[in-house]
């Protein structure tokens, strides 16, 4: 897995969580380092995830967990809300 | 003059532009920041609290519904807009500019007005900082809420930092009364001398976690403390600075590998590693840190000595890859006095006459928040830090992190010394969970002089449901594993709104202690 500086670590994490927006261009071309930028594109689908090394694909495969787990999470919230509400 | 300051000085003072320009504060957390910092220096919330909720609402649920209504609205309308029903409130607020402060909680309109935006303001920014997952359509407000945090460490769009912070919330506190009882979501951090960060970190989450704690060093010895003789000769007779250092520090690496070998063996997972603080090297950190695998997070006390009259260091690092590791120096130093010399038997090298200030550098403070997942946020204190209310206790108390993890170098982690009290603080207010951990070597060099020697009782963990639990190292053994599960709670703030079951506690689950590997060389 790679080790992102902090401000691409935080523009990756705004990447994978939100949908694509007009500042997903200017996020993109913000990150500072070029395996954060590849991350950054296989991320957001304009990169093929079997072009880049096993560091970079171990990235996105650990950020796409974390949106899976997030939804997890969240669906469990939703739920857990629900049931208390209708109380 | 005395007791002539209005309401409208205040909220310049907060918010310079409302001298010139009033319209609505339509981002969420400024709204919330600046009512709640009404409130909260008039103290108008206890008294209107009295009386609730307001006449036209009837019933606390009547309330609680149409405030999250509104609050949903609100997240819908962002960036730029705010629903039209608010409208009538801020008008109320800004028609109070030339009401002197004092007389604020005589206002019953403009108290009901303040709290609703407050509400409202706190509804709408639910799950603001946490993880998503991209389900969500366009969401302007969790998306630059999230920017805001990582870049500037505050939620707010319009007020400086330098005059109030508004962060993510864990925890609302179930007892007692202050502004902190008032909101679910956001928290009103004061401007401090200590700036928060916060990292979103791609942690993956379980439904259980499981920890490896290594006590870490097995043996301390009384000649690693040394007075430090350049700057001791600064301070006042009866005063001396000491530093602590390891001459030899070992390669932990093929231990700690083969701990957590171990340790995953019999758990299945290991998710993150701690080790005390002043555990270890910058340079053994370095090592550790590449032998772990990426996946397992690694938080430890990391020390360097003093040298040639400039201050040593003591932080704790957190590294959670694939962020960069995050340092935050401790921030209060260790004062030996006579108990604590003839405690920790260091007489031979630190008179007890005398008190000893650990010489360690105190600057650029900082408090940083590990958001794991949206029922998990971490932070990390050294020692001091969980005793001292200031200056990061507020930050620590406003926020309520799910976890607290507290590097200590002290003596045995019993319930009855003081890491167990202030864990215990936590706990009940806001409802943070604890652990606390120092060094085997440290609780074997504590003998203190009223107490049974239980010197090895390493860790301590304590939560919002249970009493403390003291963890002990068996003999032989050089590290424990705990496993922490997830309970669920409501939690519900003063004026009558509850999150719906969502607040979440780590709960210790599981302590299994973990065997010597075969060829590691005790030390």
């Amino acid at each position: 897995m790679l080790r992102l500086t902090h401000h691409d670590a935080n523009v990756i994490a705004a990447l994978v969580q939100f949908p694509v927006s007009e500042r997903t261009k200017e996020r993109l071309a913000s990150l500072e380092e070029e395996d954060a930028r590849l991350v950054g594109e296989i991320l957001v689908g304009i990169r093929d995830y079997s072009s880049v090394s096993p560091e970079v694909q171990a990235t996105v495969d650990r950020y796409r967990d974390w949106v899976k787990n997030n939804r997890r999470l969240r669906l469990n919230r939703e739920a857990r809300q629900r049931s208390s509400r209708s109380r | 003059m005395p007791d002539k300051a209005t309401i409208g000085e205040f909220l310049v003072g907060i918010l310079p532009r409302l001298q010139n320009d009033t319209t609505f504060p339509s981002w969420p957390p400024d709204c919330f920041a600046l009512c709640l910092a009404l409130l909260k220096r008039s103290g108008a919330y206890a008294q209107l609290l009295r009386d609730w909720p307001p006449s036209k609402d009837r019933t606390l649920s009547i309330w609680a519904a149409r405030v999250r209504k509104l609050g949903e609205k609100w997240q819908r309308s962002q960036p730029k807009d705010y629903p039209d029903d608010l409208e009538g409130e801020w008008q109320v607020v800004c028609q109070s500019f030339a009401i002197p402060l004092k007389e604020l909680r005589e206002q019953r309109a403009l108290c009901e007005a303040l709290m609703k935006l407050v509400a409202v303001a706190d509804e709408a920014c639910e799950g603001v900082g946490a993880p998503k997952d991209q389900a969500r359509e366009d969401d302007p407000l969790q998306d630059l809420g999230a920017d805001l945090l990582a870049e500037y460490g505050t939620l707010c769009l319009e007020i400086d930092p330098s005059r109030l912070r508004v962060l993510s919330r864990m925890h609302t506190p179930q007892n007692g009364l202050t502004e902190r009882s008032l909101s679910l979501y956001l928290s009103l951090c004061e401007a401090s001398e200590v700036t928060p960060q916060w990292q979103a970190s791609p942690f993956i989450q379980n439904d259980s976690m499981n920890l490896l704690l290594i006590p870490w060093p097995f043996e301390v010895l009384v000649n690693q403390f040394r007075k430090t003789a350049g700057a001791t000769a600064r301070l006042p007779k009866g005063f001396g600075f000491f530093t602590f250092t390891d001459d030899s520090p070992e390669d932990l690496t093929e231990r700690v590998q083969a701990l957590h070998t171990e340790a995953k063996r019999r758990l299945g997972r290991i998710e993150g590693v701690v080790l005390p603080e002043l555990s270890i090297t910058d340079e053994q950190f370095r090592a550790l840190r590449e032998s772990l695998p990426q996946d397992c997070f690694l938080v430890a006390g990391v020390g360097d000595r003093e040298t040639a009259g400039h201050p040593g260091t003591n932080e704790v690092r957190l590294s959670f890859p694939p962020l960069p590791d995050v340092v935050q120096r401790k921030h209060h130093p260790w004062k030996l006095n006579e108990s604590q010399v003839i405690q920790y038997g260091l007489g031979g090298v630190l008179s007890p006459y005398r008190e000893w200030w650990e010489y360690i550098d105190c600057t650029d403070r900082c408090l940083n928040f590990i958001s794991m997942s949206e029922d998990l946020v971490m932070c990390a204190l050294v020692c001091e830090d969980l005793a001292r209310p200031d200056p990061v206790a507020n930050i620590v108390r406003a926020v309520g992190p799910n976890l607290v993890i507290a590097l200590l170098m002290d003596g045995p982690q019993t319930k009855e010394r003081w890491a167990a009290r202030y864990a215990t603080v936590l706990a009940d207010d806001p409802g943070c969970s604890v652990l606390s951990l120092t060094s085997l070597g440290m609780a074997q060099l504590s003998r203190p002089r009223a107490e049974t020697r239980r010197s090895r009782v390493v860790a301590l963990w304590k939560d919002r449901f249970n009493g403390a639990t003291e963890i002990e190292l068996p003999p032989g053994d050089e590290a424990i594993a705990i496993s922490l599960s997830t309970r669920y709670d409501e939690e519900f703030t003063a004026d009558g709104r509850g999150d719906g079951g969502n607040a979440a506690f780590p709960i210790l689950s599981g302590v299994h202690p973990i065997g010597a590997p075969p060829r590691s060389k005790q030390r």
